[in-house]
């Protein structure tokens, strides 16, 4: 009975705290409860603060004195913030009875107040000159709320007031003769305004001089609080809020609400302003908790690009490389990163980006952005001279040819030197020149060597021309070693000129293979000639034919390593060899390298349908490598063998028949066998003599027979049949004994050159 | 058709059906002889007579005697309608 009663004590008990656990009670008893407003639960953040909101309430005539904001970001419960909730004010209009509001009148007096929140009142202290004995409470309209009598100049009130609503707090005597007729007073003549609430009082309005009729003071206390807060989140968390009330009680809402993860950092890297063709780069480095996986794009200028993602630990990196478009003028671009969170998308920030135009001129020699200046001299005098242009074209970028833009420039008045600026003057910028130059008296020459990077630093160009008189038109046709011609050769022709190599032609081979250059006939000059996929080749020689065949040899056809050769690869078993089943061999692949140095070498066995059986390696340039393999009843055994060499693998395959020796015990081969091994045990006493004899026998009896039954009378037919008799019963069933053993089948060799001397006999006669 | 043609084909549906029975037949053949050798102790050359090696090399010939056999008389039967 005791236990039943201790149980049922115990379990109330318990169902009583988890009540007021589960409904965030202000105690037992208490009306009251905390709400969790935002954000929601298992929230996942796409920002690196949260905003965390919470609001309390409570009914039951006490007031909160604080409410917190509770989380286990470091692992344990802490109170991260907390606000204490208080009135903000009362506006508050003096004088309900009228003009005459001297303090010694003593009845139906009062003030009008207005409530910007919900509030309690508490109680009333009226002015020592006012002799009403009981104060009142009620709405605006003179319905009555509630009333207390006035005691050493207080009236008690535990009286709830409900926000944004008007009240008439007045006094009067016993009875209450306020009614709606005092509607008529407003508007009141003293508006005092917004009367600030300081611990809970509203003092200040006791003013004899100012107020003459009532003078009251008020109580207020909170019965609503909330609470907002930012706080940067760097791992996933609970989170929760409590409020505290003034009798002591306490309270929390119903369940915790979790932060599942987000990101704690976001950081873009890229360059606020670029040019048109420069290559730029864009990071996003993103540090997010939660284990959360993240996937992007990323978005230039409306355009999705695929990005890359490189991850560490929690810190994702989306890394993209753009090649800037040519634009019209200097423009501003967007971009940003179109991420997904566990599936929920969000942008990063939104970033500009301002593209500026890239522009070449022809300027003079001294400007802060010169990158070129061309200067004219004759090849033989070596003195200035005046040139023009015709269509030159610099076609210049930044990092991407793609978007290169071209200059063109023509000059037919010949001047000392050509200069050209490139605007914006604070980068790098590659130029393919194209440059056609002549002079009144000289051959026109063309400039073209292969793109080259400028910067701001004037880089300065002496070009020489050689007159009429001077030099005569030489053309290089280049082809391969099979003849055929090779366009898009960069053929590059120097002399030396005051100890200086200097260049006096260079351009690139055309469709026809060929190019033509304006040489001085005189000197030697240096000729390079250079493919992709062909050696380089250097020629040394003085110019003096018009036209010249250069060959250039090893084409990237030819120029592939033979990774065979001096590679001598050894197998064992021999691969003529045919295995049998449920034998065990040692295969063995003996690799030796005379040429190449021969990083790893190796060996797989396997089955015909692809079945890996075993395989081995070895990292070194040359040795063996062995396996032992069970034939077990396979019926043919592969052996994928390979080395590597510069990185580079050679694979090759052989492989071995595997003879299933099944039902061979009824063969003929059987029977042989066992008459061997028989013949080895004397059968019937016969030995080596006796085989000799039973083989001469047949033999003399089968030649004897064929000879008289088909005439064969010739040494060559006769030796023919002993071949066959001999090969018989030595090699094919091993009956005859081998009276020579340094020499394996020695009958079968002795009648094969008989053989072969009758047949060599007959042919010669 | 003629005679020859219906007489060539009736001699291959025989041949095979000998063939078919035949080889058939041997398979009853092949485990007697294994008996046979067992019982004789054939693999052992050193312990038996010279007339039990000699009924052991008869017993070793019987099974391709029979093929042999076989094969000569289908052979036989089909160049003969061939031939002839």
């Amino acid at each position: 009975m005791k236990k039943t009663l201790l149980f049922s004590v115990l379990f109330l008990s318990l169902i009583t705290i988890v009540s007021a656990i589960s409904w965030g009670s202000f105690g037992l008893g208490d009306d009251g409860q905390v709400n969790l407003t935002s954000p929601t639960d298992s929230f996942i953040s796409t920002t690196e603060n949260i905003t965390f909101s919470c609001s309390a309430e409570i009914l039951d005539g006490n007031y909160i004195t604080n409410l917190s904001l509770l989380h286990n970001q470091s692992g344990a419960w802490v109170i991260n913030e907390t606000f204490t909730s208080l009135l903000t004010g009362l506006h508050v209009v003096d004088d309900v009875g009228g003009t005459d509001s001297q303090p010694t009148e003593t009845s139906k007096r009062g003030i009008i107040i207005y409530t910007h929140q919900r509030a309690v009142i508490k109680n009333i202290t009226v002015n020592p000159l006012v002799t009403a004995t009981r104060a009142y409470i009620q709405y605006s309209n003179g319905t009555e709320i509630a009333n207390s009598t006035i005691t050493s100049l207080v009236a008690e009130f535990n009286q709830a007031l409900e926000a944004d609503t008007s009240y008439r707090i007045v006094v009067d005597n016993e009875t209450n003769n306020w009614g709606d007729d005092r509607n008529t007073t407003y508007p009141f003549p003293r508006d005092l305004g917004i009367i600030n609430i300081t611990n809970g009082s509203a003092g200040g309005l006791n003013d004899s001089t100012l107020f003459a009729v009532d003078t009251l003071s008020l109580i207020g206390e909170p019965i609503q609080a909330s609470l907002s807060k930012e706080i940067n989140i760097t791992s996933p968390l609970d989170w929760s809020c409590l409020a505290s009330a003034n009798d002591s009680t306490f309270g929390y809402p119903q369940s915790n609400r979790t932060i599942l993860g987000g990101i704690s950092s976001e950081i873009i890297t890229f360059n606020i302003s670029t040019v048109e063709s420069a290559t730029e780069t864009y990071k996003l480095n993103i540090t997010a908790y939660g284990g959360l996986t993240i996937e992007a794009t990323f978005i230039y200028n409306g355009t999705e690009y695929t990005t890359t993602k490189t991850t560490s630990g929690d810190n994702t990196v989306f890394t993209n490389t753009i090649d800037i478009a040519q634009v019209d003028s200097e423009t501003n671009k967007t971009f940003y990163w179109a991420m997904s969170f566990n599936g929920n998308p969000v942008n990063s920030t939104i970033k500009n980006q301002t593209i500026g135009i890239i522009t070449m001129s022809e300027c003079s020699i001294g400007n802060s952005s010169s990158y070129i200046n061309f200067n004219y001299s004759d090849e033989v005098s070596l003195t200035a001279i005046n040139a023009s242009l015709s269509a030159a074209t610099l076609e210049y970028w930044v990092d991407s040819k793609e978007n290169s833009k071209t200059f063109t420039y023509t000059n037919t008045t010949e001047v000392f030197n050509n200069t050209f600026c490139i605007l914006p003057s604070d980068r790098t910028y590659n130029v393919d020149i194209y440059y056609p130059y002549t002079s009144t008296g000289y051959p026109q020459r063309i400039f073209d060597p292969p793109s080259t990077a400028f910067t701001s630093a004037t880089t300065n160009y002496t070009l020489y021309l050689l007159a009429t008189v001077d030099g005569i038109f030489v053309t290089f046709q280049v082809i391969n070693q099979a003849e055929q011609l090779l366009s898009d050769v960069i053929v590059n022709a120097t002399r030396s000129i005051s100890g200086v190599e200097t260049v006096v032609g260079s351009g690139a081979t055309g469709a026809a293979g060929t190019i033509t250059f304006w040489l001085n006939p005189d000197f030697i000059h240096t000729f390079n000639f250079f493919k992709s996929g062909f050696d380089l080749l250097v020629s040394e020689f003085i110019p003096d034919q018009t036209s010249y065949t250069i060959t250039l040899g090893g084409d990237a056809s030819q120029q592939v390593n033979d990774y065979t050769r001096g590679i001598t690869n050894t197998i064992l078993p021999s691969t003529s060899t045919e295995l049998v089943n449920e034998t065990t061999y040692a295969f063995n692949y003996t690799l030796a390298s005379s040429y190449w140095d021969v990083d790893e070498f190796g060996f797989t066995l396997k089955l015909q349908n692809g079945t890996v059986l075993q395989g081995t390696s070895l990292l070194s340039s040359g040795g063996t490598l062995n396996l032992n393999q069970d034939t077990i009843n396979y019926s043919r055994i592969v052996m994928e063998y390979y080395w590597v060499i510069n990185g580079t693998s050679i694979n090759q395959t052989t492989y071995w028949n595997v003879f299933n020796s099944a039902n061979t015990q009824w063969s003929i081969s059987n029977f042989f066998t066992d008459l061997n091994s028989y013949l080895e045990e004397d059968l019937f006493g016969i030995d080596d003599f006796g085989r000799y004899l039973i083989i001469f026998l047949v033999l003399f009896t089968s030649i004897g027979i064929l000879s008289f039954k088909y005439g064969l009378n010739s040494p060559v037919a006769i030796s023919s049949i002993v071949f066959a008799v001999v090969f018989f019963f030595d090699y094919a069933t091993g009956l005859l004994p081998n009276p020579v053993g340094a020499i394996p089948n020695f009958p079968t060799f002795a009648a094969a050159i008989i053989l072969v001397s009758l047949l060599f006999r007959e042919v010669t006669r | 058709m003629n005679k020859k043609a219906q007489s060539l084909g009736l001699t291959i549906m025989s041949v095979i059906f000998i063939l078919i029975i035949g080889f058939t037949a041997l398979n009853f053949l092949l485990p007697e002889v294994t008996d046979a050798r067992n019982n004789l102790n054939c693999s052992s050359a050193a312990t038996i007579s010279d007339g039990t090696k000699l009924l052991c090399l008869v017993f070793d010939l019987t099974i391709p005697y029979y093929i042999w056999i076989l094969l000569g008389v289908v052979i036989g039967s089909v160049a003969m309608r061939f031939v002839f």
